[in-house]
């Protein structure tokens, strides 16, 4: 991030090579259309480097920041079009500052595992869930619905979604702290 | 339930739902509310759970985009560092390291041109003042030379006064110059005399005194001189003395004539004196 604040072209070009893939993967989730998820992946890196100036070391993770950065993209771009619900956008997630800077990921148990290992855990977590729980979540999080949205796609009380919810993201954040106990001490960024 | 148990159930379920961007604008809007106000152990929560949203990522199967998205977006990337590296009129940045270099070029240009003027000016100063120094110069060069004439000429007036022996010949003022007197003294020895005169008028232009030496009734020319200050003594070294030793002379006379002298007096005489009185 050091060489892309001083506005090394090759530098952006080497996060491009190394974080492209999971994040347009990520994207098309949510968009569900490629030509829409490239413009949306070519925008969150772009983005990246006219916010680089901005971005402090000391408060958080490249990866954080990025996978923020681009999923808030995603997530806006559906509700701006009234995607999939038919519903108008109720809020835009693009201008979140808390979103882009996220702050305190020293808190990230997974933050010292390479990324092949790491995609690993993680499904072995959400598959650790129970299905109920894994559902709400998988679909929050990768097509971007809010609990409402979700209430309705699932035809469940909205009450149920967010106590699914919440059940699951505990459960997930302990699994998680659980594959690497002992090691979440520090603080690494890429 | 206690009412601390509510509170951190309800932050609870908005955290996990404000993590996943899945909450509406109120329950967000309440949820960070709750974050501002929120204790170390909230927070540390909040972040966990934020950390463990964002590592959801990794559970996508990966896809590749196209090879286009990288060629256009770093297309994009050197078309703008090109812009901001090749033009001298891009905007300024906000930084402490932007430059305007136009604005830079002119005040360099304007700076320049102001500096050029003043030289010139100092330029043309020092040569005046050269010029009006050298003049100084030569005046005070021309004074001196003749301070040193005159010292030299009273050297030897002090050398004829010194002699052992000397004659002198009084001179009165006669009609032109009545209350004109002067003296001639000799040193017969080295054969050299001295003229001083008084009270007699300044020259006119064009005019000189001649002083005459008188030897049977026959004047000889023994000098010229001039008298600018009336008010002051003029001594004067009669070079021509020698010969008028050896003629015998008998009286001395002081004639105002023509620049450059005549032959013989023609002009009203100031000063007349006998040797034998």
């Amino acid at each position: 991030m050091k060489r892309i604040q001083a506005r090394d072209a090759k530098a952006l070009e080497q996060l491009y090579d190394h974080y492209n893939p999971l994040l347009y993967a990520m994207i098309i989730s949510i968009v569900k259309e490629r030509e829409e998820a490239e413009d949306l992946l070519q925008e969150v890196f772009l983005k990246v480097w006219e916010k680089a100036y901005s971005f402090d070391g000391q408060r958080g993770n490249v990866y954080s920041w990025i996978v923020t950065l681009a999923r808030n993209k995603a997530i806006d771009r559906t509700r701006s079009k009234g995607y999939k619900t038919g519903q108008k956008a109720s809020v835009s997630v693009e201008d979140d500052e808390a979103g882009i800077i996220p702050q305190g990921d020293h808190f990230d148990p997974l933050q010292s595992t390479i990324f092949s290992d790491r995609a690993e855990l993680v499904r072995k977590a959400l598959d650790d869930l129970p299905e109920e729980q894994r559902k709400v979540i998988k679909v929050a999080y990768y097509q971007g619905m809010t609990q409402s949205e979700i209430a309705q796609l699932l035809n469940l009380p909205l009450g149920t979604v967010k106590t699914r919810t919440r059940q699951g993201m505990i459960k997930l954040k302990n699994i998680l702290e659980g594959f690497i106990s002992g090691n979440d001490q520090g603080y690494r960024s890429y | 339930m206690t009412r601390d148990t509510d509170h951190t159930n309800r932050f609870e379920e908005l955290c996990t739902g404000y993590v996943l961007h899945a909450l509406g604008p109120e329950e967000r809007s309440e949820f960070e509310r709750m974050l501002k106000q929120a204790d170390e152990k909230q927070m540390e929560l909040y972040h966990k759970l934020r950390s463990t949203a964002d590592n959801l990522a990794f559970a996508v199967e990966k896809v590749e985009p196209s090879q286009a998205v990288k060629e256009q977006l770093m297309q994009v990337i050197r078309e703008e560092l090109e812009e901001s590296d090749g033009s001298v009129t891009t905007t300024p940045e906000t930084g402490a390291e932007g430059v305007d270099t136009k604005v830079l070029a002119l005040a360099a240009s304007f700076a320049l041109l102001v500096v050029s003027l003043s030289l010139i000016f100092y330029s043309f100063n020092l040569s005046s003042q050269l010029k009006a120094q050298t003049e100084t110069l030569a005046t005070q060069q021309q004074q001196l030379t003749e301070l040193q004439n005159e010292l030299q000429l009273k050297d030897e007036l002090l050398a004829i006064l010194q002699s052992r022996d000397l004659d002198m010949v009084m001179m009165k003022g006669m009609e032109a110059s009545p209350n004109g007197y002067g003296k001639i003294i000799w040193d017969a020895e080295h054969q050299q005399a001295l003229l001083q005169v008084s009270n007699l008028p300044p020259v006119p232009n064009g005019m000189e005194y001649q002083l005459w030496i008188i030897r049977n009734n026959q004047p000889v020319s023994a000098g010229l001189f001039s008298v600018n200050d009336p008010g002051r003594d003029s001594f004067f070294k009669i070079e021509e003395m020698a010969d008028a030793e050896e003629q015998g002379s008998d009286a001395f006379a002081v004639t105002l004539e023509p620049k450059g002298g005549m032959p013989q007096p023609t002009g009203d005489t100031y000063l007349m004196g006998n040797r034998n009185e």
